[in-house]
Formats: C-alpha cells, sequence, structure tokens
C-alpha cells in the first residue's frame, strides 16, 4: 500500500518538473484496502501498484500518459479488462515567464494573472519592474540582467515564455538563453524580417534548426492587434491554442465557406 | 469551504495517521444530469464528524457525510450512487435549488 505522504511527495516532484501526476486507482463496490498507482507525465510509474500485475500496471501507466496529454482531463473513469479504474490527474500550476516589463510585457501579464497562470515578469530596468508599475502581489518581479535572471528560474514543461524587450538585441539575448530549455511555449515579438534575421543569428551560433522551428516568433495569432493589450490577447490566444488543441481559426468560418 | 487540492488531501491524509486518526475520503467520480457537482470533488469526513472540503454542498452534502460515517464504522471502503431529486416535502418553487441527475461517490476508509 503506497502511503498518503509518499502520495504528496510524487505530486510535489512532478510539479517541480512541470508534470503532471496521475493517480489511478480501482474503483470496487466495496473494498478492504484501495491500490493506487502513480503515473508522472514524461513516461515513468513512479509509486504503487493496482496489484493485477505488472502488465495491468503497464497498461494502466499507458492509459494515464494518454489522458495527461489532453489538458482537459482532470478526473476519469475507465474499464480496462473488466477492471473499472479511477485516474485522477493532479496538474501543476502553469508558469508564465514575461521578458520585458515594457507596454506589452505589462497587459501580458495581467491577463496571465486572469487566466490563472503563475506569473514572473523580468526586466533589467528596475522602475519597469516596480510594484508601483505591477501592483499585483501575485506576480513575482525580477529586476536583474535577463540572463541572470532566466537562469535563476526552473524552466520546465509548465513554462511558457513570452519575449518582449524593449529591443532586439535583448530579445535575442533571451532567446537564446532559453531555446534548449524544456519550456511549453516560447514566443518572441518582431517582424517577419526581423525573427527571420533573429533565427539565422542563431543557427550560425550552433543552436539546432529544429528548436529555432519551434519558437513562435512572430509572437501571436494574427488578429490585427495594435495596441499592447490586443497585442497581448494575440499572444494568449496562442498559448491557449496550443494547450488545448485549438486551430486558431473563426469557429463561424464554414458558414461563409463553399 | 472551497475544493482540495490533490496534495492538500493526500498532506491531510498523511498527518491524520499520524495522528492516529481515522479518516474518509468521498470523491465525486462521475456525474450524469444536472448536478452542481463536480466530479474530482473531495470531501474528508473524521471520525469526530469534523469535515474538510465539498463535494459541492447543498442536497446531497449530508448524505454523503452520512455514508463516510458509515464507512468509518465499518472501516469498508465503498462506491455509492445518490440520485438528486427533488424533495418530495417541498414544492419545487420553494426549494431554491435544482438537483436532479446522479452521481457516483467513491468513499474510500485510510485508517
Amino acid at each position: 500500500m503506497i502511503k498518503p505522504a509518499e502520495i504528496s511527495t510524487a505530486i510535489q516532484h512532478a510539479f517541480a518538473n512541470g508534470h503532471s501526476l496521475a493517480i489511478v486507482s480501482v474503483v470496487a463496490q466495496a473494498a478492504e484496502k484501495t491500490t493506487r498507482l502513480l503515473v508522472e507525465e514524461g513516461g515513468a510509474v513512479v509509486g504503487g501498484t493496482l496489484g493485477l500485475g505488472p502488465i495491468f500496471d503497464a497498461s494502466a501507466a499507458e492509459q494515464s500518459l494518454l489522458l495527461m496529454a489532453d489538458e482537459r482531463q482532470e478526473i476519469v473513469t475507465q474499464t480496462l479488462g473488466e477492471t473499472r479504474l479511477l485516474f485522477e490527474i493532479a496538474r501543476p500550476l502553469l508558469q508564465l515567464i514575461v521578458c520585458g516589463g515594457g507596454h506589452v510585457g505589462l497587459a501580458v501579464a495581467q491577463m496571465g494573472v486572469f487566466l490563472g497562470f503563475r506569473v514572473t515578469v523580468i526586466d533589467d530596468r528596475a522602475e519597469f519592474v516596480s510594484r508601483e508599475r505591477f501592483p499585483d502581489e501575485r506576480i513575482n518581479l525580477i529586476a536583474d540582467d535577463f540572463v541572470v535572471a532566466l537562469q535563476s528560474l526552473k524552466i520546465t514543461a509548465a513554462s511558457h515564455l513570452v519575449i518582449v524587450t524593449r529591443g532586439h538585441k535583448h530579445d535575442e539575448i533571451c532567446l537564446q538563453e532559453v531555446t534548449d530549455k524544456p519550456a511549453r511555449y516560447i514566443g518572441m515579438i518582431g517582424s517577419r524580417r526581423r525573427t527571420t534575421t533573429i533565427r539565422a543569428h542563431l543557427k550560425r551560433e550552433g543552436i539546432s534548426e529544429e528548436l529555432l522551428r519551434s519558437v513562435y516568433a512572430p509572437i501571436g495569432l494574427d488578429i490585427g492587434a495594435q495596441t499592447p493589450e490586443e497585442i497581448a490577447v494575440a499572444i494568449l490566444a496562442e498559448i491557449i491554442m496550443i494547450r488545448r488543441g485549438g486551430n486558431g481559426r473563426a469557429k463561424s468560418a464554414f458558414v461563409r465557406e463553399k | 469551504m472551497s475544493l482540495l487540492t490533490q496534495t492538500e488531501v493526500y498532506d491531510e491524509i498523511a498527518k491524520a495517521q499520524e495522528a492516529g486518526e481515522k479518516l474518509a475520503v468521498a470523491t465525486i467520480i462521475t456525474t450524469s444530469g444536472s448536478t452542481p457537482q463536480r466530479t474530482g470533488a473531495k470531501l474528508l469526513v473524521y471520525e469526530t464528524g469534523k469535515m474538510l472540503g465539498t463535494v459541492g454542498g447543498g442536497c446531497v452534502e449530508a448524505d454523503v457525510w452520512a455514508e463516510a460515517r458509515e464507512a468509518l464504522n465499518d472501516g469498508k471502503s465503498r462506491l455509492c450512487h445518490f440520485t438528486l431529486r427533488d424533495n418530495p416535502d417541498v414544492p419545487p418553487d420553494e426549494e431554491g435549488m435544482i438537483c436532479g441527475g446522479e452521481m457516483e461517490v467513491m468513499i474510500e476508509v485510510w485508517s
């Protein structure tokens, strides 16, 4: 029997990696003891057993991974063979790291809090990450060199990075620092031309094309955003789209097609 | 009372075990029809009758609590079905809450 303290430890361990944890239990009409299996996102059974043999545990683990990959799932019952199982998914808080405390950074941070992210804003100019500028105490502020600040943060599979500093030079520095991190989303502001130049630079610096292709730059969905607040909507809409598996099109588009 | 996170639930169970207390954990595992309850919601019930968390309150929480007390008495985990319907003794317009539908609750005893 897995102990409750081991379950909390496993949850905390998974969250520290930005991973979800599936807690699988057997649903029975009546039972002396409920058996449990813990599966961490990313592939491993981290504790417990359902007590029906290793093959059964393995297929329950496989099912857990599928459910964890679908962010809409929190609690599901499914029958595997002849056994009804309960899958409970504990999900880590999503992290939003905003590089740059300017107009766009401010709007992105505020909107990020609204959407339930744990938000951190970084800028090397202290007055742009002051508490007066970001009065919401839930927003974590770091006034430091961008690279130093990024290195001080744990970037995990639950991290989303929005690079919107005051200039392309700093954007590039931030991007270079994070391309190889396991972040869920990395986006950088800029025109097509400018972001293409930055990609070319970083490729020359030895960063793989595959990593560079995975960066969302120019950042955001194309909704014609102009003001900082609108740009923040475009950026967060893109993050939601990736997370929830949308396509960014108007749902009503089919009406006008044909 | 608010919804408990998974970490909070297992921390509470660990704490109770350390103190030598028995507790029952009720989890809504499925719902159908119109219920104010949410799957995944958990109610922790101690031998003293103390509760932590919520399965949504309203017309069904007291029933879940009573089942959990039963489970604590016989020490056996169980699966319960609840049908939520208008209280026949109260005219619908006076009840003030719409409960219809069914839910399944897993009640587990930790000792």
